[in-house]
């Protein structure tokens, strides 16, 4: 851990112990996992609830993915940030078994099953953000480990568009909206390994075996009342490219392995994991349909992807 | 650094490298790029074992493509020199 957010980086917590903050815990469901959250104020409570709506539920289940405990931690341990025109990157320092994280006000150490998180952060809407910063790179390495890839895009009607900041994944889903289509989410979205053997011994509905999209509550520009809650098969993984007409081509295989690693948000930062990450970018692009959709700000990308991808 | 057709290209070992079909990517564990790659170049990436020579390379790249040798020797030194600067290999002279 360096000094950006730290007063004393050797005093970082080295054990997942010390105060809670209360007696109050929840659940939070994300891609189909639960995380509960625990050592919580009725404060920081109300404040996960605003933030996770009906994703919160009281904590009876037996079933948690991971268990998150948040513990005190003085004010006096963090620097102070003067966040005017600066961009937040938390500080994330991964290990065999998991990582170490420093931020504004937070410090968390994660195993892909528990996590600690020390902060100094009470007020709702702030505690949300400091939970959700151990929460995105918690489940980008659980879904790496699970099958799965956390992937930076828009997706709607079953395409991701995958691209980093500026790359236009607001300004599709925008188009998506705007034409009637299911958009997940602008800005992050779960790609989710479909085992249909495993799924008919669980005896739910026979799905071909493949990839989905999970719909998360991680949105960029678009409000999450605006996204969709329902799952959907993954028909096509997209480059965007910003033009003055629509068109698409295809992408070679290498092209698109290379797009989801560049894509894959804190799990792309760890030596250890780029096998891994390596692997199932390959296996999700090998099984899916590929393109690069150059588009305009204002244009109808629908009609051409449908034509080039298939019709719902 | 100077590379010539005896000089060996090893891949420095924080670095993945794969083939896709024709092409291959690089991915430095530092930066977590991924570099995408000719068919060409992932051909040459493939036997930088630091054992073979650039002009070994370059004889095996002959045989499978078409495209005269001088070229090919001068574009094998060029890309091992750009490689070699990025971290991507490690220069046995």
């Amino acid at each position: 851990m360096t000094h950006q957010f730290l007063r004393e980086p050797a005093l970082f917590p080295a054990r997942m112990a010390g105060e809670t903050w209360g007696s109050e815990r929840c659940d939070v469901e994300l891609a189909g996992e639960l995380f509960r959250i625990e050592g919580l104020s009725s404060l920081q409570l109300r404040g996960l609830a605003e933030r996770y709506g009906a994703r919160l539920q009281p904590s009876h289940a037996t079933n948690v993915a991971a268990t998150l405990q948040v513990f005190r931690a003085p004010v006096s341990d963090f620097v102070e940030i003067d966040t005017r025109g600066w961009e937040y990157w938390v500080d994330l320092q991964w290990s065999e078994s998991g990582f170490a994280l420093s931020g504004m006000r937070v410090m968390a150490r994660a195993e892909l099953d528990r996590a600690g998180i020390w902060t100094s952060v009470e007020e709702p809407a702030e505690f949300s953000g400091v939970v959700e910063n151990v929460l995105r790179p918690l489940l980008a390495a659980r879904l790496l480990a699970n099958g799965g890839l956390l992937v930076h895009s828009a997706a709607a009607d079953g395409y991701l568009f995958a691209g980093r900041s500026g790359a236009g994944k607001s300004t599709v889903a925008r188009l998506a909206l705007d034409a009637g289509r299911a958009v997940l989410s602008d800005d992050l979205n779960a790609i989710m390994r479909v085992d249909a053997s495993a799924e008919r011994r669980r005896g739910t509905p026979a799905l071909p075996s493949g990839f989905l999209l999970e719909p998360l509550p991680f949105t960029g520009d678009l409000e999450e009342r605006e996204t969709s809650r329902t799952q959907t098969r993954l028909r096509a993984i997209l480059a965007l490219e910003k033009s003055d007409a629509e068109s698409v081509r295809a992408m070679s295989l290498a092209d698109t392995v290379s797009l989801l690693v560049r894509c894959a948000p804190y799990v792309n930062q760890d030596p250890a994991r780029l096998p891994l990450l390596l692997e199932r970018a390959s296996e999700i692009a090998h099984g899916t349909r590929r393109g690069v959709i150059a588009f305009r700000r204002d244009g109808d990308v629908w009609p051409i992807l449908d034509a080039g991808f298939g019709s719902r | 650094m100077n590379i010539t057709l005896q000089s060996r290209i090893a891949l420095d070992p924080r670095v993945r490298f794969r083939r896709f079909e024709n092409d291959g990517i690089v991915i430095h564990q530092k930066t977590a790029e991924a570099l995408v790659v000719s068919d060409v170049a992932t051909r040459f990436l493939e036997m930088a074992d630091g054992a073979r020579t650039l002009q070994e390379c370059a004889e095996v790249i002959g045989s499978e493509f078409d495209a005269p040798a001088d070229v090919i020797e001068r574009d094998l030194i060029a890309f091992a020199s750009e490689l070699a600067d990025a971290g991507i290999v490690a220069v046995q002279s």
